[in-house]
């Protein structure tokens, strides 16, 4: 190349002293240095620092000294190193047309990613999960509630093996293919009357919801809500989608410190809510088919969840609450109802 | 006096934190081990001392692979954890690495800086870590922070000690009267912020009641209690206020150890580090740095690093006249990228 000089300073092998000095020449994979007194010396070159910003560049010779400049452009041109990714990139970011581009479409990839990408591949990694590792967490669910919020149920036998058997009969109309849907009663103070399903079919109801019920379709309509929630597997997708925000956050505020990510986990926990409502709602959709499907009332649930939210001193909606209100669930389990009909 | 000084400018790192974080998001995670090097080297390129500046050497392989494997043996914990309730004893296995984790760490992170051609070095020792990073912070749990300042002290000094630059070994010998002088300078400095928040919370609950007018919880139950506004209001004030309080004091505190720390150490028995960053003006910039970051989702970020980064470099400083030119390179072992990791993903910070 041609003789275009690059003034910066030269640190022998080892030491820390440096020595002003001129790389005046690069040929064949040799560069030609000069020291301050004008002696020249071919050495060979290793390597060279990627460009960043106004960094200093470093070259790594031969011999093991090192050359160093601020001389960004002109290292750049006499190693031709202009097409290298990093020297692309760095003109990139040092561009403020570029930059303000980039912003845009950063926050949305990050947008786009939180509302489709997550969701979606929470939904294929839930597809993948194998039933057995399924059947393995909901042991260790339970054996940890068990523990902790969970006495043994203290419904007559019969009674409970009757509300199995029709569980039983509910299961075989939905389309679960890879978990087996069983059902089973616990006492619980703490958590009061409810039910819910772990990811790997077990579906746990509490005596004292089964006690406030009037006839068998109101809790039948609660167990095909939950066998809804483990058809479409709503409770592995939430799983792999609150791990993937923590991801999420982890790269976009990993070196932000620890207040910035606890906020921003509290401010992901909010926004989880509004996820969640979304599966309720399409849980209470399907459960309903099945319900038609079993020739049971699909509303009966609702009935049932009334009471208990009424006694509870609960009112209607709130941005706050993952179930959705009474009101707006009869009204949109009536809708869908309506559509499913022949026209 | 050499004071350090920071060349680089929020403007300028900007544009390379957002190439970073978008070329980290599209591929998975994957950019950002080139990120995280890119991001050092920005930072340590542009820090000066005496004419020369600092440089961070791993390779973005070195640190993806680290990466990965910390990544799969977290995942790998939680699932235990999640499965096994009783995987949680893994915390005593744990507790016996994490001294060799943090020595091949710190040697790791150490070997990878440079400042004039000339790397930093660590050589630790398995039980002097085990009782500076294990039993000590134990004793100062166990004493409710009474022993907080002890446990500083043998942290610090055993960095010091076993930290080289070069060939020129650094001495760290840091007083127990000064550090706990910064002791009780940080729990004052909680107390009022204690009071600052109850004032807030007061005045918030005062204009709460004033709209909603109504704490008459007599005969009230439980839930009831639970379910009143203005008790809701007064609940968040206080777990928030507590929070807070909590890590002002921790990062005042920690402000003040590392002054001391600095000051109480020497390299080569002779050239003395100085620092004398304020505690009240460094936990103001900690806090201002939230809020900014949090209020624009995160876009103030960049300003924020160099901000907190660049009073740190101005209050830093080596009493050395040109002894630092004398020093020359050892060979050592290059410690272990994936406990570093560990140490970084974890979150785990020693201020160096």
């Amino acid at each position: 190349m041609a003789d275009m000089k690059i003034s910066g300073r030269l640190f022998a092998p080892g030491e820390a002293k440096a020595e002003s000095a001129e790389l005046i020449a690069l040929q064949g994979g040799h560069v030609t240095i000069e020291d301050a007194s004008g002696v020249a010396r071919s050495l060979g070159l290793s390597s060279v620092s990627d460009r960043l910003g106004r960094v200093h560049r470093k070259l790594y010779l031969s011999d093991g000294s090192v050359f160093e400049t601020d001389d960004n452009d002109g290292i750049d041109r006499l190693l031709g190193r202009e097409t290298h990714f990093f020297s692309r990139l760095s003109r990139i970011e040092g561009s403020g047309r570029a930059v303000a581009i980039l912003t845009v479409v950063t926050i949305a990839v990050i947008v786009g990613i939180y509302r489709y990408g997550l969701p979606a591949a929470a939904a294929v990694a839930a597809w993948a999960t194998p039933p057995s590792v399924t059947a393995v967490m909901d042991t260790g669910t339970l054996s940890t509630l068990d523990r902790t919020l969970f006495s043994p149920s203290d419904l007559p036998e019969k009674r409970r093996e009757d509300l199995a058997r029709q569980f039983a009969e509910l299961a075989a109309l939905s389309n679960i293919s890879d978990a087996t849907p069983h059902l089973i009663f616990r006492r619980s103070k703490v958590i009061g009357p409810n039910a819910f399903a772990l990811p790997g079919g077990t579906v746990v109801m509490t005596d004292e919801l089964v006690k406030r019920a009037h006839d068998d379709d109101e809790v039948l309509g609660v167990l095909a809500h939950e066998l809804a929630h483990v058809e479409k597997r709503h409770g592995l997708r939430n799983l792999y989608r609150v791990l993937g925000v923590g991801f999420m956050i982890a790269a976009v505020g990993g070196d932000s410190g620890q207040i910035v990510e606890d906020v921003a986990t509290q401010g992901a926990a909010l926004g989880n809510l509004s996820h969640s409502r979304h599966f309720e709602e399409e849980a209470d959709m399907r459960g309903a088919e099945l319900m038609l499907a079993a020739g049971r009332d699909p509303f009966a649930f609702i009935d049932l969840i009334g009471r208990i939210t009424k006694d509870e001193g609960k009112s209607g909606d709130s941005w706050l609450s993952t179930h959705p209100g009474t009101q707006s669930r009869r009204g949109a389990v009536a809708a869908h109802i309506e559509s499913l009909k022949p026209r | 006096m050499n004071r350090f000084s920071f060349s680089g400018n929020a403007r300028e790192y900007f544009g390379i934190w957002i190439v970073n974080l978008l070329l980290s998001l599209v591929t998975l995670g994957v950019y950002s081990a080139w990120a995280k090097v890119r991001r050092l080297r920005y930072f340590y390129g542009n820090t000066f001392l005496d004419g020369h500046n600092f440089d961070y050497h791993a390779r973005p392989v070195q640190i993806l692979i680290g990466r990965i494997i910390v990544v799969v043996l977290l995942v790998g914990y939680n699932i235990l954890i999640n499965v096994t309730p009783i995987a949680f004893v893994l915390l005593i296995p744990y507790a016996f690495g994490f001294p060799w984790i943090i020595n091949k760490a710190l040697r790791f992170s150490t070997r990878m800086t440079s400042h004039r051609n000339i790397r930093l070095g660590f050589e630790g020792n398995y039980w002097s870590a085990f009782f500076a990073f294990i039993i000590m912070p134990l004793g100062a749990l166990a004493t409710g922070g009474i022993l907080a300042p002890v446990a500083s002290r043998e942290a610090a000094n055993y960095i010091g000690n076993n930290l080289r630059f070069g060939n020129a070994p650094f001495a760290t010998d840091v007083k127990l009267r000064p550090l706990y002088r910064n002791w009780g300078a940080s729990i004052g400095f909680g107390l009022i912020w204690l009071v600052v928040v109850i004032g807030v919370g007061a005045a918030i609950g005062g204009a709460l009641y004033a709209v909603w007018g109504s704490l008459d919880l007599q005969g009230a139950s439980g839930e009831e209690v639970v379910k009143n506004p203005l008790v809701a209001a007064i609940a968040i004030v206080s777990v928030v206020g507590l929070y807070a309080t909590f890590f002002l004091g921790y990062f005042f505190y920690q402000c003040g150890v590392r002054n001391l720390a600095y000051r109480a150490t020497k390299l080569q028995g002779e050239h003395p580090l100085h620092s004398d960053l304020s505690r009240g003006r460094y936990v103001w910039i900690l806090i201002s740095n939230t809020f900014v970051t949090l209020l624009t989702v995160g876009l103030m970020r960049p300003w924020a690093a160099v901000r907190s980064w660049r009073y740190k470099c101005d209050h830093t400083a080596i009493a050395a006249s040109a002894p630092l030119n004398e020093i020359v390179a050892t060979s050592e072992r290059e410690g272990n990228v994936a406990t570093a990791e560990f140490l970084d993903l974890e979150g785990i910070d020693f201020g160096l």
